[in-house]
């Protein structure tokens, strides 16, 4: 794969969050036809994905690609991977919280994203880290 | 206090115009100075415009929320301006719910709402 169809970009702290935004926008500008609102769904996952990271894991990285079906439609791909507690139950993990729970619990930033994504896939376990994927495709 | 937000007086409402990203430390600082102003101004009024940030993800919309449960308990009202239909739809496609904190296309909307 091409090297300027990769990024990848640590998350140590908060400002690596809006760090990361900056670059995945230029990166998303540069090689794919998405709308402000496709843009605006990626920009938005990403921030609740690596903000996760930093929250839960303390640091980690997202690794962005840009992937190409046979028939030409081009997508991202998003990476997110750190070493961090890990999720001891996924399903329970993907489940909105009730706007009571917000304030300690996950939230909606893992269950929204996967909401924003057209594919979602998590690894982990308790201890283990973490791995989620996100991909987004070009709609025409 | 370390706070990057302006805090404007307008009538007898505060204008918050937000500018930069937040992080949590910050947000801390923003929460506080705001309800002190609040206090010492008797504002009956926050309008807070987010029209100048890029992405509001739920982290950011719940501070909003936050601020404006913490105004009303104040005697204030609170007004956001500045999302955009971009936003909007991220957000409810997320599932996140909009509740307690009213909504304005802009400040003279929101203006009109809650009195000069």
């Amino acid at each position: 794969m091409d090297a300027a169809e990769r990024l990848e970009i640590k998350i140590a702290n908060e400002a690596d969050i809006l760090k990361s935004r900056n670059k995945i926008r230029v990166f998303i500008m540069n090689n794919l036809h998405f709308s402000l609102l496709e843009r605006m769904h990626a920009l938005t996952a990403l921030s609740e994905l690596t903000r996760n990271i930093f929250k839960y894991a303390g640091e980690g990285k997202v690794v962005a690609d840009i992937l190409q079906k046979p028939n030409g439609k081009k997508g991202i791909q998003l990476v997110f991977s750190d070493s961090g507690p890990g999720i001891p139950d996924i399903d329970e993990a993907l489940k909105p919280k009730p706007i009571s729970k917000y304030q300690t619990g996950m939230g909606i930033g893992l269950s929204g994203s996967k909401k924003l994504a057209d594919e979602f896939d998590i690894e982990s376990a308790e201890g283990k880290g973490t791995i989620i994927t996100w991909i987004r495709w070009e709609r025409h | 206090m370390n706070i990057h937000v302006p805090i404007l007086k307008l009538g007898k409402s505060l204008l918050v115009p937000i500018e930069i990203e937040l992080t949590d430390e910050m947000v801390e600082d923003l929460h506080i100075g705001i309800l002190k102003e609040i206090e010492k101004t008797n504002a009956k009024g926050l309008i807070i415009d987010v029209s100048l940030i890029e992405v509001v993800d739920s982290f950011f919309a719940r501070i909003l929320i936050n601020i404006g449960r913490a105004a009303k308990c104040l005697n204030c009202n609170t007004v956001i301006v500045g999302v955009t239909p971009e936003m909007a739809l991220t957000l409810t496609k997320m599932g996140f719910e909009w509740r307690g904190v009213e909504t304005a296309l802009d400040v003279e909307q929101a203006l009109d709402r809650i009195g000069r």
